[in-house]
């Protein structure tokens, strides 16, 4: 009797730790597969990187890490973009945002709320950026209020990014007054995150809404101040983006000279990055040139 | 008497050949009268039919009645009748006053006139006399002494001619009214002729154009066709060329193959020496592959081993799980 009893003891606490165990060791599989493939990912080996995304999404999902799954889902998403798949991207967003609303409709903890409102505000600024993109600013503009929403929920740390991709849309959608607005907003708050990356880019966007109303010395100052930090942290196609802002300014102030210089500069680097709509971009600026100077 | 039979013997006898010669001649007479009367059926018995009529007219006492063309007796008698008194599946629809028409009818012929039989009033032939006709029903009864018989009249010539005329009539409203609408200026079918004949005017124009493109084409061919030849003339001058280019190239090809072919056998040279060295490692390589994995994880577990050794784990910063990034302008 007593070593019947003894047994179903050992059973009785043995069960919820072999459980657990189980489910560390799929985190342990689905965190060592998500560090491989941003590594390949950051080696421009998307292939690669899908595939060991895929694994750690597989590995998420058989431990019922949910909030895990939608950043893998994310990390696939970015993948397939990458590989210019974007229907894939796409399919696998929606995947995320159905399983979030199913997760949501079940209820969750606070603390699993917030990491689940930070990967949908990932997934929603994506949705943004790939329908900004394919040119449909309207579909973008909603991607991008739900991912503020998300992200004011996490009070997470890309209000920044977030607001850069609304003053996008609001150019896209020809509103100059609101994405100058939204740029400095976004640019405030990327220099309180200390966010460089999108620092940049928010005077990026202030150039490109100067070039489009026409003042190219604004214009030209705001490249400057991108192409200053996106030197620093070595983003080829960030260097390229401002180099040809800046050919476009001075060609808009008639220096073709100096427009000609740095759209080669520009197509230089866009080729070197395998950048190449902006090497496109540069060579079409250079043929208008040499065409009108 | 006596005096020439005494006289002339041819006289002798006469009275008694006289009353034998009235005798026969007698007998003979009565034999035909007896054969007439027989033949005529006067004393056969007869039964009476009749029918009402609302007018006797054409009907006649002693007129006919026949048969299947048979003569089977005769009209009787007429008499005005009031229909009052008549019962009313006798009295045909008619009212007032009408003629009663009594037919006398030989008894024997009764059993082949069924109850339902009709009695029609008609001209024998197109220039006959007139004549009363029973059509035989098809009732199983015969009918008897005093039967009512269901009497129509036959339609005349002029009923013909009556329900012809309307029936023209008819035709020749109908043919005004599509006169009518045929002629009608608003009408559909003027319209479609108008159209049709529009139509046509322009086909005419049509037939014109599609001539003068004709015409235009057939200069654009002739144009094609000059500049078809002269494009030829170029050709062949180009292929002289090409033929000349090539006897240069077929010149200079022997020595051309020649170095490939040493070149080849180089390749093939080098080839067989990697043939030798693949064989070699293809024996070599399974165990070459097992020794690495092996090594492989001998590394993994003594890497592990050392990350969590102190106080190399101090210095190891634990991975983390990162999403990738996509910024701002990410998806350019």
């Amino acid at each position: 009797m007593f070593p019947l009893m003894a047994y179903a003891m050992a059973l009785a606490v043995w069960a919820p730790m072999a459980t657990g165990a189980m489910a560390a060791s799929q985190e342990d599989e689905a965190l060592k597969y998500n560090v491989r493939g941003a590594a390949a990912a950051s080696g421009n080996n998307y292939t690669r990187a899908l595939r060991l995304h895929q694994l750690a999404l597989q590995a998420r999902l058989a431990a019922d890490d949910i909030a895990g799954a939608i950043m893998e889902f994310h990390n696939i998403a970015v993948d397939f973009m990458r590989l210019g798949n974007i229907p894939q991207a796409q399919s696998r967003l929606a995947a995320a945002v159905e399983i979030f609303e199913q997760e949501t409709k079940m209820g969750m903890g606070r603390e699993k709320e917030t990491a689940m409102q930070d990967a949908m505000a990932r997934i929603t600024i994506l949705n943004a950026i790939i329908n900004l993109d394919s040119a449909d600013p309207a579909k973008a503009e909603q991607w991008a209020t739900q991912a503020m929403e998300h992200c004011r929920k996490a009070k997470c740390a890309l209000m920044g990014r977030i607001l850069n991709v609304m003053g996008r849309v609001a150019v896209a959608q020809g509103t100059l007054d609101k994405g100058r607005t939204l740029a400095t907003e976004a640019l405030v708050e990327n220099k309180k995150s200390k966010d460089q990356e999108e620092t940049a880019n928010s005077f990026r966007l202030m150039g490109e809404i100067a070039e489009t109303e026409g003042d190219a010395e604004k214009a030209n100052e705001a490249y400057l101040l991108a192409l200053g930090l996106d030197r620093d942290l070595k983003i080829g196609r960030k260097i390229a983006m401002d180099l040809l802002g800046l050919a476009r300014g001075y060609r808009l102030q008639k220096e073709t000279g100096q427009a000609r210089l740095f759209a080669t500069r520009a197509l230089i680097v866009a080729n070197a990055a395998g950048y190449e709509n902006g090497a496109i971009a540069a060579s079409e600026l250079l043929q208008e040139i040499q065409a009108s100077p | 008497m006596a005096f020439y039979s005494q006289t002339n013997r041819r006289f002798k006898g006469l009275e008694i050949k006289v009353g034998i010669f009235a005798l026969i001649s007698i007998l003979a007479l009565v034999a035909l009268l007896a054969f007439v009367i027989q033949r005529s059926d006067i004393f056969s018995p007869s039964s009476s039919l009749f029918f009402f009529v609302k007018s006797g007219e054409g009907i006649k006492e002693g007129m006919p009645v026949k048969l299947s063309g048979f003569t089977i007796g005769s009209v009787h008698k007429q008499d005005l009748w009031d229909m009052s008194q008549v019962e009313s599946h006798q009295s045909a629809g008619l009212s007032g006053l009408a003629v009663k028409v009594t037919l006398d009818i030989k008894t024997r012929y009764l059993e082949w006139i069924p109850m339902d039989s009709n009695a029609f009033l008609r001209k024998e032939n197109v220039i006959g006399d007139q004549i009363i006709e029973i059509i035989p029903g098809a009732s199983d009864t015969s009918v008897k002494e005093a039967s009512f018989v269901k009497f129509e009249k036959e339609k005349t010539l002029n009923d013909y001619f009556e329900l012809i005329s309307e029936q023209v009539k008819k035709v020749q409203e109908e043919a005004a009214n599509t006169m009518k609408y045929l002629n009608d200026p608003d009408g559909e079918v003027r319209k479609a002729f108008e159209n049709i004949h529009s139509f046509t005017v322009g086909l005419v124009e049509t037939r014109e154009k599609i001539d003068k493109s004709f015409v235009a084409l057939d200069n654009t061919l002739l144009t094609v066709n000059e500049q078809v030849l002269s494009m030829s003339q170029e050709a062949h001058l180009a292929i002289q060329d090409l033929n000349r280019a090539l006897g240069t190239t077929n010149a200079a090809l022997p020595g051309t193959f020649k170095k490939i072919e040493d070149s080849l056998e180089s390749i093939a040279n080098v080839t067989a020496e990697l043939q030798g060295l693949t064989k070699t490692l293809s024996q070599d390589l399974p165990e070459i592959v097992e020794t690495g994995i092996d090594v492989s994880q001998d590394a993994d577990s003594v890497m592990e081993s050392l990350k969590k050794t102190w106080p190399v784990s101090s210095n190891i910063e634990p991975p983390k799980s990162a999403p990738m990034e996509v910024d701002s302008y990410g998806g350019k």
